[in-house]
């Protein structure tokens, strides 16, 4: 989930803020303590470092206005995060007619302004690219394309990149699992307190026998495994143009993981439903230092039956990731907070994540995933993790 | 004009604006005007004095108890009237209403109630007479009431430093509304408020037309031969309410007692017998006819019709 | 002494100078009066000279009196002349407030008759005088049907429009800009074209935001646009010079075209002149704008004297630049 960053108090008396100058755009990376925005106060004038590094996901408040202490000024976060919703959601009248006049779909329209915020020229910059003609490198692989002229008006505070082959490569598959599966997304909130509990107790002697953290990935995968062996439906591959589906009797988990935010890779564990909750914690591990000295190979990425992506640590309250294909689901594991909650007839507040899965309606159907959750709530939240661990 | 056709004449507007003033005030009780209504009644002799005392390219700003002025100048009382019926055929097409009525045409310059304005705008059309090297004259009137206000001030004081073909009528009626001479100002009178400003100051009756017609002369004679401002105070009084809503409790009916013995319109009558210039058969048929023609323009201005909405945007500027 | 080689240079308090110079000469009807203008040239020196080219009957040296020389002014104006009022500062224009709404404004409509006279009244802030000599005073008369009101902003239009008004049957109402008098100048000579009541002027071209001013604002503008042009951001300046009647039809043009509008004066923001031309925007603009219009004008306060006071109480260009670049990108 990503950070948002407040009006820090300036002073003693100091009520108010007034942002005089962002040093950073929307979609900037921020580090820690690198400068983010000046503030003006009646006492002082401030550059402001950033508490959080990430990306500037959104802003909340553009220049020159004044805001309380205390009032969110922007958020900083992973890269790619449905954030910035405040900015974009604003479309104003220009916009929305110049929109509906070109048929744009505001959605795909990148927005310019500071908060984020769509702006008229973006729109414009849009109808200017949709009346391009298709470029002949579309179906081609990403390697062999020669590069076309970019749709997008240049003008003198733009800066044109070029595409790695890996965002080109995860852009195609995006686009074609999108296209070819019809996502549905639904949820099952669990309460991960007990989960929290047996981690807390053994995480020291974790981290001394295993050399890396006791993560609450390593559970959900250990219950997805089995909760996929009880629907093996949702582990399967569907092939609509062979009529068939392929039942796979073994876990290949893909585990999302990011590199660098450069890209997005899922390395397989093998036969991961051999593996408990501790054979599991290994392997993940193995596959991050994989990650870190990018030494993936081509065997390590292929053949997975299902597939986790975990947002974690920098991920929202919930996310509704894309099939990685030929998977017909996929599980996104969120942020782990302490939210209030029913236990009986009381409210306490306990651990609880949201987990999205995001499947393919093809392959099967509402019924069978909302019994697959909640199948594996029901492991997450009733099993009995210290007996696995100790 | 010979002195008999003169007075006979001032007999006839006197008597006319009367009869309209009365008139109107019927149609007033019968809830045929719009709103208010404001008369003279006490005032004719001010009103046509004054008025006599010009010539038809002399300019006047008159206020609303001076109706007779009006009259003298051309003014028909049908278009008194539908000025306070709000008719389309009113002086200002009913834009404006009651006492705001006046015809450039006839050299009178329309009043707004905000006295005395028309006291500074009467210098300007004095300025503009005086600047085209005509000897013509403006004749200025107020009520003891609009002395108190700043333009009072200011217009006699311009008027006497530019030497401006001025005469201004102050008509003590001795009442503003409620307020009496008393509470209006601390000086003996408003003449020899004139002194202040360099200008001669003369009070007289305001109840003998004949006094308020020669002291008039004598200062459109000064101002036409390029000697300047004058101020007349004459005096009378204000015989109805400020308006006729006002029944005016707080005139002490001794003080009316008195002066309803001296009517202007009666005394000028009585005159004329006594100078011969017309018999008491005269005198009343005068009046009669008075009254009839006021009759006439009632009925003649109560069929025309009101205005309607008409480009109301379009005649705040002139082309 | 100018020789044949050398360019002559108009100031904006010349140009107003010559141009009613020029009126007067083209037409006996005009005559002036106002304090000190007479024997003094006027305050500001405007009409220096004058009382020895014209003589007294022309320009009247008037007493401390404005609500009588304004109320004079209506009269001889119904006779039909055309005086030129001059308030010594715009602020002692309230002394003649009754004069101007009661008399003057709505004459016409109530009468037919033109009233057609012409009230100069130098006008703003920056000048360190303080807040009985610095006023703004167009939002109270431009509420007022029967009066227009001019502001020019450059020596050329302060000729065009000084001819205009006086040339217009109806009351205008006359700003110039004290600050602007002896600040600006042109190359000459100046045309004495007038330059008609009721036109906006875009005076620089934009394409991302639509800079409304007039007066002062006008210079500020074009010097913010200049700035910001170096950012890439573009901006129309749109120079009103004519306040009632407003030229809608040029503001409409100039917003639908870069979809933001700014609106920048000096007088105080609320109920400033500004708040007529944000709604007029918003309500012919609406379906094309990328953002809501933006005033930027003085603090509600009464203009102080002393110089950091002064300059905290009405734009400055610091603020004018960091608002447009703050539209146009936000």
């Amino acid at each position: 989930m990503a950070d948002v960053f407040k009006m820090p108090k300036l002073g003693e008396s100091v009520t108010t803020g007034t942002v005089t100058r962002w040093l950073k755009a929307v979609g900037d990376t921020v580090d820690f303590d690198e400068p983010l925005l000046e503030v003006a106060t009646d006492k002082v004038d401030s550059e402001i470092p950033s508490p959080y590094s990430g990306v500037l996901l959104e802003i909340m408040v553009p220049e020159g206005e004044t805001v309380e202490v205390g009032a969110a000024l922007a958020r900083i976060g992973a890269p790619g995060e449905s954030g910035g919703t405040a900015g974009r959601a604003l479309l104003s009248p220009i916009v929305r007619q110049l929109a509906a006049r070109h048929g744009i779909d505001l959605a795909t329209v990148q927005g310019s302004g500071v908060t984020g915020r769509i702006m008229r020229e973006d729109v414009e910059a849009a109808i200017a690219r949709a009346s391009v003609p298709p470029s002949a490198t579309s179906s081609a692989p990403p390697a062999t394309s020669a590069p076309s002229a970019p749709a997008v008006r240049l003008g003198p505070r733009d800066e044109a990149q070029p595409l790695s082959r890996m965002r080109l490569a995860i852009g195609e598959r995006m686009v074609e699992s999108l296209r070819i599966a019809p996502h549905v997304w639904t949820s099952v909130e669990v309460d991960m307190q007990a989960i929290e509990e047996v981690r807390r107790r053994h995480k020291e002697q974790f981290r001394r026998e295993e050399r890396t953290s006791l993560t609450y990935l390593a559970f959900i995968a250990r219950a997805a495994c089995d909760a996929l062996r009880a629907f093996p439906v949702v582990n399967s591959s569907i092939d609509m143009q062979a009529r068939t589906r392929v039942l796979h009797h073994y876990v290949n988990l893909g585990i999302a993981v990011d590199l660098s935010e450069q890209g997005l890779v899922a390395p397989v564990i093998r036969d991961a439903d051999g593996l408990n909750v501790r054979g599991l914690a290994r392997a993940i591990r193995a596959l991050g230092e994989a990650a870190d000295a990018a030494t993936f190979t081509p065997d390590d990425l292929a053949g997975s039956t299902f597939t986790i992506t975990n947002p974690g640590p920098f991920g929202g309250y919930a996310s509704a990731p894309i099939i990685n294909q030929p998977n017909s689901a996929i599980l996104s594991a969120n942020m782990v907070s302490r939210r209030p909650t029913a236990v009986g007839d009381a409210v306490a507040v306990h651990y609880m994540t949201i987990l999205g899965f995001s499947y393919d309606h093809r392959a099967f159907d509402g019924v069978t995933a909302s019994r697959f959750l909640a199948c594996l709530r029901d492991m997450l939240q009733d099993r009995d993790w210290e007996a696995e661990l100790g | 004009m010979a002195e008999r056709d003169l007075a006979v004449r001032m007999f006839e507007v006197m008597a006319l604006m009367r009869a309209v003033e009365d008139r109107m005030v019927t149609m007033y009780r019968q809830g045929e005007l719009l709103g208010s209504l404001y008369t003279g009644h006490w005032h004719e002799a001010i009103a046509v004095g004054t008025a006599a005392a010009l010539r038809p390219t002399d300019v006047l700003a008159p206020l609303h108890r001076d109706l007779g002025a009006h009259l003298w100048r051309g003014l028909e009382p049908w278009q008194v009237m539908a000025s306070f019926m709000g008719k389309a055929a009113s002086p200002t097409g009913g834009r404006d209403g009651t006492l705001h009525y006046g015809r450039l045409d006839l050299g009178i310059i329309n009043p707004v109630s905000h006295i005395p304005n028309n006291y500074p705008v009467a210098t300007g059309a004095a300025f503009a007479l005086k600047y085209r090297g005509t000897d013509g004259v403006a004749m200025a009137y107020c009520g003891d009431g609009a002395t108190s206000r700043g333009d009072f001030h200011e217009a006699l004081n311009l008027a006497a430093v530019q030497r401006l073909p001025c005469v201004f009528i102050v008509e003590n009626n001795q009442y503003a509304y409620s307020t009496p001479l008393t509470l209006t100002t601390a000086a003996a009178d408003f003449a020899s408020k004139a002194v202040a400003y360099g200008m001669p100051g003369v009070q007289v009756d305001g109840i003998d037309v004949f006094a308020v017609h020669e002291a008039a002369d004598n200062a459109v004679a000064r101002a036409r031969a390029g000697h300047g401002p004058s101020l007349i105070e004459a005096v009378t009084m204000r015989m109805h309410g400020h308006a006729e809503h006002d029944p005016a409790d707080y005139v002490p009916s001794e003080l009316a007692e008195t002066w309803a013995k001296r009517d202007p319109v009666e005394e000028c009558g009585a005159r004329l017998v006594e100078l011969g210039f017309l018999d008491e058969d005269g005198v009343a048929a005068v009046q009669a006819q008075a009254r009839k023609t006021a009759l006439e323009h009632r009925n003649k201005v109560l069929d025309m019709p009101m205005p309607e909405p008409d480009d109301e945007e379009g005649r705040v500027y002139a082309d | 002494m100018p020789t044949d080689t050398a360019v002559t240079t108009v100031s904006y308090l010349e140009a107003i100078a010559e141009a009613l110079g020029s009126e007067m000469e083209a037409d006996p009807d005009v005559f002036l009066i106002g304090e000190d203008v007479g024997q003094f040239g006027g305050a500001f020196k405007v009409t220096k000279g004058f009382l020895d080219r014209f003589g007294p009957r022309r320009v009247v040296d008037s007493p401390i009196a404005e609500s009588g020389f304004t109320g004079l002014a209506c009269g001889a104006a119904l006779m039909g002349l055309r005086p030129v009022v001059e308030f010594q500062f715009a602020d002692f224009i309230s002394c003649a407030f009754d004069q101007i709404i009661n008399n003057c404004s709505r004459h016409h409509y109530r009468t037919g008759n033109p009233i057609p006279v012409t009230f100069r009244a130098p006008f703003g802030a920056r000048l360190r005088a303080g807040p009985t000599h610095s006023q703004s005073v167009e939002a109270y008369f431009a509420h007022v049907p029967g009066l227009k009101i001019v502001a020019p902003a450059t020596p050329q239009d302060a000729a065009g429009l000084m001819i205009s008004a006086i040339r217009d049957n109806n009351p205008v109402l006359y700003l110039e800009s004290k600050y602007l008098y002896r600040r600006i100048e042109v190359p000459g000579p100046l045309s004495l074209d007038p330059v008609p009541i009721g036109s906006a002027n875009v005076v620089r071209e934009g394409r991302r935001v639509s800079l409304l001013t007039y007066s002062v604002g006008v210079h500020q503008g074009l010097e913010a646009a200049e700035q910001l042009a170096g950012e890439g951001i573009s901006v129309e300046v749109v120079d009103l010079r004519t306040l009632v009647p407003l030229d809608v039809a040029t503001i409409a043009a100039s917003v639908n075209k870069t979809s933001r509008a700014v609106v920048l004066h000096e007088d105080a923001r609320r109920l400033g002149y500004g708040a007529e031309i944000a709604a007029t925007v918003q309500e012919e603009c609406f379906w094309r704008l990328d953002g809501p219009v933006v005033r930027i004008a003085g603090k509600n306060t009464p203009i102080p004297t002393s110089p950091l006071l002064e300059d905290a109480a009405v734009p400055q260009l610091p603020e004018i630049i960091s608002t447009l670049r703050r539209v146009a990108t936000t």
